[in-house]
């Protein structure tokens, strides 16, 4: 039986599920969000189709630098997490919202703090947000 | 769409029953609810099952439905099953609704069935469906509301003793209530006391993981002419909503605003008409907030309504009368359904002990799941006495 030539497959990935939502260069944490040239809505992470107008987001590298808008003190973390963790809701200076386990120093709502590099869930590469200078 | 009317109603109790399976569980509620309709299986055209965690936890993401109906006698008809997060049982709720109102079917049946005592992780919080990233970060379900009360309490100067209030209140509406989960009263300091799991909510401000069962029978008025169905409760409104992922303040969800506008408009009534009320009391934070996203109050007043007696029983607005999730418990599927059974039997007039009396009009809400910092789906219902 001849062998056929096998078709191409066709290309579905637009490169965004396998893109890094960070990575960290040099002890400094770089977030990978979007922006949308339409209408200016940016996201973390970044995004294919623009939440607020339907408009194709461009990748953007965020600062890290954000504002706690809440936070709290998870006694009971997820698996994975040893110990008590500060958690909060940071509004990075470009506009995206990122829940996320804070430093260990007490956290206050309005406090300005930057993506650090730190244990995630089990010990994984990656970042908490604390004070600038901690 | 037609008038359709809720004819029977039915649930298990609400507990921890891992000597039984989710098919004995939702067997137990239909049958009750074929019951409390007075009709038999054949007459049931069509049914819709609501549950969120059977996949994971029973590898059964599929087929619950057809499961629990034919163990219940229940064969030949469209079955589907219904997974929208904690929204799971409201929906399948308004599916069946849809399906009756759109004059496709007479007679259907609503499912909502779960079972968590299983689950692996004990006394873990339960996670979210899809919140891998968020979950890496430390993301979970309390520690979400966590910080929607932190930000309540720091905009309204509310002190934690009134968020533990909720859990004393609907514990006291639990002790009257012979199907929940947890029923012997509690106090303030006793909520303050408990475990902390997420500042300031303690273990006692959480919904405990629960098994259960509710169904509810839905016709329409020819069927209920001709099957007899004389305790009937009227569907006035439905909403559905998913998320608007707008990053607003934590304090309130704009979903559940947007259901329950859309619940309010189709029925016909405001917020100023609900007798009675089950809402989404997950954590004790979200009873709070969805007083003011249901507009029985004004934002950042839902402490004070709380505080005045008037969402306790024999206040202006009676909320969680069953005892609400946090003590009649939250078995996520079932949950909706469940709200459905309390409000039918207070509009009914057969609750007993916690009758609120001359209760004419009601609303049930849930909220769940949570995508991009934000719930992804809230359902509201407005149910009417006839």
């Amino acid at each position: 039986m001849p062998l056929t030539p096998r078709e191409p497959a066709p290309r579905i990935d637009d490169g965004l599920s396998a893109a890094p939502v960070f990575e960290i260069d040099d002890g400094i944490v770089r977030l990978h969000g979007s922006r949308c040239p339409r209408c200016g809505a940016t996201a973390f992470p970044r995004r294919a189709v623009c939440i607020q107008c339907g408009g194709a987001p461009e990748p953007l590298r965020l600062s890290g630098a954000g504002t706690v808008h809440a936070w709290t003190l998870l006694a009971n973390p997820p698996d994975g997490f040893a110990g008590a963790r500060h958690y909060g809701c940071i509004d990075l200076d470009e506009g995206p919202r990122v829940l996320c386990i804070l430093g260990d120093e007490q956290p206050h709502t309005g406090q300005r703090v930057q993506a650090r590099p730190a244990a995630a869930r089990r010990g994984a590469l990656g970042f908490s947000f604390a004070a600038p200078d901690a | 769409m037609r008038e359709v009317f809720i004819a029977g109603v039915g649930m298990t109790p609400f507990g921890r029953f891992r000597e039984v399976t989710i098919e004995d569980l939702g067997r137990r509620a239909i049958l009750a609810a074929l019951d409390d309709a007075g009709i038999g299986q054949a007459e049931v055209e069509v049914a819709y099952a609501g549950h969120a965690r059977t996949g994971r936890l029973h590898g059964r993401e599929n087929g619950v439905g057809q499961l629990c109906c034919w163990s219940a006698g229940i064969r030949e008809i469209p079955i589907a099953g219904v997974g929208n997060f904690c929204a799971s049982g409201s929906t399948a709720l308004r599916e069946t609704w849809i399906a009756v109102g759109s004059g496709l079917y007479d007679v259907g049946l609503a499912l909502g069935v779960e079972q968590l005592s299983t689950r692996p992780e004990g006394g873990q919080p339960l996670t979210s469906d899809g919140m891998e990233l968020e979950g890496e970060l430390g993301f979970t379900p309390p520690a979400f509301f966590a910080l929607a009360a932190r930000r309540y309490l720091e905009a309204t100067g509310v002190s934690p003793r009134v968020l533990a209030q909720v859990a004393v209140k609907n514990r006291r509406h639990a002790g009257l209530n012979a199907n929940a989960q947890y029923r012997t009263p509690i106090t303030i300091d006793e909520v303050l006391a408990s475990p902390m799991v997420a500042d300031p909510l303690t273990r006692l401000s959480c919904c405990p993981t629960s098994d259960g069962a509710a169904a509810a029978i839905l016709v329409s008025a020819d069927a209920a002419r001709r099957l007899g169905c004389a305790r009937l409760v009227r569907v006035l409104g439905s909403g559905l909503q998913s998320g608007g992922y707008l990053d607003e303040d934590l304090a309130h969800l704009d979903l559940d605003r947007r259901a329950a506008r859309i619940a309010y408009e189709m029925a016909g009534v405001g917020p100023e008409d609900i007798d009675v009320a089950e809402l989404h009391d997950a954590f004790t934070i979200c009873e709070i907030i969805h007083y003011e996203d249901m507009g029985f109050c004004a934002q950042w007043e839902g402490a004070a309504m709380l505080a005045s007696g008037d969402s306790a029983l024999g206040g202006r607005l009676p909320v969680a009368t069953s005892g609400g999730l946090l003590s009649r418990g939250h078995p996520l599927g079932a949950t909706g359904i469940a709200q459905a059974v309390e409000v039918v039997t207070q509009l009914r007039g057969e609750a007993g002990a916690r009758q609120v009396s001359g209760a004419r009009t009601g609303l049930i809400h849930c909220v769940g799941g949570f995508i991009a910092n934000d719930a992804a789906s809230s359902a509201v219902h407005i149910l009417g006495s006839t």
